[in-house]
């Protein structure tokens, strides 16, 4: 059980640790103006060509990892208690975070107020 | 939106009558780090910081300010809940028992939040500040007249004796999820029902919150995410900012008395309610 949370520790602070990375460099070449988040499927390209979008959106997909990580060490843990009703109640809990970022994989686009600002960035506005 | 948002050439809403300076990331990542500083100073998550700082001190409309914040708890939660599992203090029990209904309710009710218009989520915000503003200056109160706690935890010898009121606090739990639709984690709401209705010792209370928040928080940004209001630009300086203004706060916490700053903090957020109350009347 000790193995476990120790684990879970690694996994929230290594997940925590890469995503602040990822914003860091976001930051670091975010153009002027409004950039909207990119959807999961499209990050490894924008990120391989450095775009700012594409970085802060990898950067908060590893960090929904940083909650998921810990619910699956709680879950184990109560299971390890002998609280399987709770542990149960872990489940589902991940079952909900990992549909809701699932769904994000089925989307074909963003909707238009994020998409369009991540294909072209603007001036102040006007 | 109301009639005094507007929308840039790349389609991004935002507040044409609170717009008063641009956000640029450098600004961004300044300012979130003196309110990084103040929310570890003061014990908070930083949601209460960041949707003001954005909505009225740089006029981005609510939905993104909203989406901004959740990330920053994730992170904030995330950061600090590792610093805590040194301890071990977190009550996982109280966690699955309160998160089970708080999730769903933060998924359905973020999703109701990103239809709703501007004046309402204000007017609900102002509210939620409101309360705050009420259980802050109560524990500050409390605190200047209790005896000052130990330092050490000392952990009870067997089975501990909570959470009690399991059924209360699931019911209670999934209300502590709407906070999530505002963009706040909802420390003031949790710690509160962990102590008084479940029975839990204040600092399980506040380890296990944070917990709870990351988890909440995480599930109501990735419904923002998907909405479409979520901006890297708003995004990436505001998390950089608060992460390290958290670990700067966090290690001038022992040194600093934060008493009177939590009193001139609750000042402020009841400047900062009104301001959103009287701009949500406004319409």
């Amino acid at each position: 059980m000790a193995r476990a949370a120790r684990l879970t520790t690694w996994g929230v602070g290594l997940s925590v640790g890469l995503s602040l990375v990822c914003f860091a460099l976001s930051v670091a070449v975010a153009p002027e103006g409004a950039v909207g988040v990119v959807l999961p499927g499209d990050v490894a390209g924008g990120v391989l060509a450095l775009e700012s979008g594409a970085l802060a959106s990898l950067g908060v997909i590893v960090l929904m990892l940083a909650p998921l990580a810990r619910l699956v060490g709680v879950g184990v843990e109560l299971k390890a208690e002998g609280r399987p009703r709770l542990a149960v109640g872990a489940a589902l809990i991940v079952a909900l975070l990992l549909f809701s970022l699932g769904r994000l994989l089925l989307l074909d686009e963003l909707p238009p107020s994020a998409a369009a600002a991540s294909t072209a960035p603007v001036e102040s506005a006007r | 939106m109301g009639v005094a948002s507007r929308r840039t050439s790349g389609g991004i809403a935002e507040d044409a009558t609170l717009r008063a300076v641009e956000p640029s990331p450098p600004l961004l990542l300044a300012c979130c780090t003196v309110c990084g500083v103040l929310a570890a100073l003061l014990g908070l998550g930083g949601g209460l910081f960041v949707v003001p700082l954005l909505s009225l001190g740089f006029g981005v409309d609510m939905p993104a300010a909203i989406a901004t914040s959740l990330v920053c708890c994730v992170a904030t939660s995330g950061a600090g809940s590792v610093a805590l599992d040194k301890a071990r203090l977190a009550d996982l029990r109280a966690v699955i028992l309160v998160e089970v209904a708080a999730s769903p309710v933060a998924v359905f009710a973020t999703g109701l939040a990103l239809l709703a218009p501007q004046a309402l989520l204000r007017g609900c915000f102002a509210a939620l500040v409101g309360f705050a503003a009420y259980r802050i200056l109560v524990r500050e109160l409390r605190a200047m007249k209790a005896p000052a706690e130990p330092t050490q935890w000392e952990e009870p010898e067997g089975e501990p004796d909570w959470p009690k009121n399991q059924g209360l606090g699931v019911f209670l739990g999934g209300l502590t999820g709407l906070c999530s639709a505002l963009g706040i984690g909802g420390g003031p709401v949790k710690v509160p029902l962990l102590t008084e209705v479940m029975g839990v010792p204040i600092r399980v209370a506040l380890a296990s919150s944070n917990v709870m928040v990351g988890i909440s928080t995480a599930c109501a940004a990735t419904v923002h995410y998907a909405g479409g209001s979520l901006r890297a630009d708003l995004t990436a300086p505001c998390v950089v900012g608060m992460a390290a203004g958290a670990y700067v706060g966090g290690r001038l916490a022992p040194k600093v008395n934060a008493r009177w700053l939590a009193l001139a903090f609750v000042a402020v957020l009841v400047y900062m309610g009104g301001k959103m109350a009287w701009l949500a009347l406004q319409g």
